[in-house]
């Protein structure tokens, strides 16, 4: 991880609050109190725009160095960017405010990028101020640092590093921060909806001796970063997937969701069925554990197992429409793997990885009707969201 | 014609003197008594005695040998020295003045109710609270000086900061309007200035508010940070905000960092 890189973070971090916005900081001091860091690079800003847009905290700062950067806000959680540029810029989508707890959706559409920098889930805390990265992808250089462990989660095995960052600028005055990060051993891939699962990256940090902060309320991004002399293009969308405490380390209990319709309200429920291949099922407003789910990383997909029974939502490979979908026992079969697709407001439509149908309620209001799938249909039957349950 | 002659002799002589030596720096003693400030209720402060100025470089110098700020000039405040950087400032100034050293500075073990990671230094600083020699002020000491038994001032001499304080808006070659930008100041050239060119507080003190920010004794300590990780500062320096100004606001940073706003002024006790 480059070090000069954080000046771009460090100067969006007070915005909300503090009495005159803070909106930079550099490394502007070689007076550094270890051997850590001894860049005294100046960047100049050239320009930093922020705001909302359709429900998403976005931002694009960049330095004042040769080159272009082309940021565009899409639709819902979707940006992309490209650039050809000799500086350091930094730009994404995501949260006005972080959150230890928060399940990050995203799907990298494309990615070309020589050069430095990374995509990543990206934001700060306070109380003590440490920014954070979770790098999923990167361009020429996998980001690295002081080497303090590893974690496995959502399909991906990590490596934990540290960094500091000394005596940098602030509306405060100079101020001395600590880098925590965690990077993908290969990069995530591109074109498919990925989970980061935030709590197991902080509890694995904590577990390191490098907690975050008390204080979440800087932002947290799906961010873009290129530095050092770059090319490339991202398309990037990112969603809210939930909340966890986590789960990956076996240090906490798991998150159980109940998935609900957004045409009828109904869920979804396993019946109380333990055969493999047994229907899925769709009950009213129940917090019976028939009802109730843990949602498992799967290779960049999720899996959906249920509490009652232990048995996973499958697709059964059914490619008609209508045809109604099942549960199967613990397997990694591609029919039972999903992939979240945004459909706003925090519904998603859930697509099987094995034949590409949707998960279709079809309209059905009685209790224990059946689930059924559907080819490419946008309409709410096929629409659900995750409600955890508290 | 001799008048005339004298007069402008004398102007020269000072105009020569303001350009080419360095400023004194007395000690303005403070009479103690019920500390005015919000966070400090009930506290007795007793006398003591607070230099006029923040420390000097050429101060700095004669005590240290060397200069380690990063904007060079003598009547500018000493800057980019961590707090451990100024203790030893201060033993040093007392021998060399025969005072008794305030501190003894064990630099052999950790002080093991220092927690901070980040500071890889680590002395036990201990205060010998009867001696006479040049020391930190503490944080109730500070506010107290900066702040007047009779007005309530926002910042240490005046409710309105530039009359008083070198902040970020006005430390550099224009005033800067908008929100706090660090390349816009960085742009701007802003930088310390020589001391006491402001107005000072009713105490006769310059540059409480403004120009660095000032190490005080006490360790920082608030709801979401424990004691023994950071040092307090206060006063606010010429590259902060505004707030950090305010003789309300209590600043924190690690007892080994270092900034080109950091700094201090020197205290005595009375004994």
């Amino acid at each position: 991880m480059k070090k000069i890189l954080s000046f771009a973070a460090l100067m969006l971090l007070l915005v909300t609050s503090c009495s005159e916005s803070q909106k930079e900081f550099d490394f502007f001091t070689e007076n550094t109190t270890t051997e850590v860091a001894k860049d005294s690079i100046k960047p100049i800003m050239k320009g930093y725009n922020s705001g909302t847009h359709d429900g998403f905290f976005w931002f694009l700062w960049t330095d004042d160095r040769a080159g272009n950067v082309n940021y565009q806000n899409g639709s819902g959680g979707n940006y992309s960017v490209s650039w050809n540029y000799t500086g350091n810029f930094t730009c994404g989508k995501g949260w006005s405010s972080g959150s230890a707890t928060r399940v990050v959706g995203y799907n990298v559409g494309s990615h070309s990028h020589s050069g430095g920098g990374s995509i990543a889930y990206y934001g700060w805390t306070r109380s003590p101020l440490i920014e954070y990265y979770v790098n999923e992808r990167w361009g020429s250089s996998r980001p690295t640092g002081d080497y303090r462990g590893s974690v496995n989660t959502d399909g991906g095995s990590y490596d934990i590093y540290t960094a500091m960052r000394y005596n940098a600028p602030s509306i405060d005055g100079t101020q001395t921060f600590r880098q925590v990060f965690s990077t993908r051993r290969s990069m995530a891939p591109v074109g498919q909806n990925q989970t980061i699962t935030f709590a197991n990256h902080a509890n694995a940090w904590a577990n390191v001796g490098l907690g975050l902060g008390s204080n979440w309320s800087p932002y947290a991004i799906l961010l873009t970063e290129a530095y050092g002399g770059s090319q490339g293009y991202s398309n990037v969308t990112v969603w809210e997937g939930g909340s966890s405490s986590g789960g990956g380390n076996g240090s906490t209990p798991a998150q159980y969701y109940r998935i609900q319709n957004r045409a009828t309200g109904l869920y979804i429920d396993g019946m109380g069925r333990t055969s493999n291949g047994s229907e899925l099922g769709q009950y009213a407003n129940t917090t019976h554990e028939n009802a109730q789910w843990i949602r498992e990383a799967s290779g960049g997909y999720e899996r959906f197992k249920n509490r009652g029974t232990g048995l996973y939502i499958d697709g059964m490979g059914s490619t008609n429409n209508g045809a109604n979908c099942g549960q199967y026992a613990n397997t990694t079969h591609v029919n039972a793997q999903w992939s979240l697709e945004d459909s706003g407001n925090g519904y998603y439509r859930l697509k099987n990885r094995g034949t590409g149908m949707y998960l279709d309620g079809f309209g059905r209001t009685s209790n224990g009707s059946a689930v059924s799938q559907y080819s490419n249909t946008t309409h709410v039957n096929a629409q659900w969201r995750f409600v955890p349950v508290q | 014609m001799k008048k005339w002659i004298t007069g402008h002799l004398i102007l020269l002589a000072v105009l020569l003197q303001s350009c080419s030596t360095s400023v004194q720096n007395d000690m303005i003693f403070i009479q103690g008594g019920a500390a005015n400030d919000k966070n400090l209720d009930e506290v007795q402060i007793p006398d003591f005695y607070i230099s006029r100025y923040e420390v000097t470089q050429a101060e700095w110098k004669k005590v240290m040998g060397k200069n380690p700020s990063t904007f060079k000039g003598k009547n500018l405040p000493v800057e980019t020295i961590s707090w451990y950087d100024c203790i030893e400032y201060c033993n040093q100034r007392s021998v060399l003045e025969g005072l008794e050293p305030y501190y003894t500075i064990n630099k052999e073990l950790p002080d093991s109710a220092n927690f901070n990671d980040l500071d890889n230094v680590k002395w036990e600083v201990i205060a010998r609270s009867g001696s006479n020699g040049y020391r930190l002020p503490t944080d109730a000491e500070w506010v107290y000086a900066a702040g007047s038994a009779d007005t309530d001032n926002v910042y240490s001499g005046s409710n309105q900061i530039d009359e008083v304080a070198w902040y970020w808006r006005n430390s550099g070659k224009k005033y800067l309007t908008g929100d706090w930008k660090w390349t816009d100041i960085e742009a701007n050239q802003s930088t310390t200035k020589a001391v006491g060119q402001k107005q000072p507080n009713s105490r006769g003190l310059y540059d409480m508010s403004g120009n660095v920010r000032e190490w005080c004794w006490d360790w920082y300590e608030d709801e979401n940070l424990d004691t023994g990780y950071n040092r307090i500062w206060r006063g606010g320096g010429w590259l902060g905000g505004e707030h950090a100004c305010a003789i309300s606001y209590r600043g924190s940073f690690e007892a080994n960092g270092k900034g080109p706003d950091q700094g201090f002024r020197v205290v005595r006790s009375v004994n």
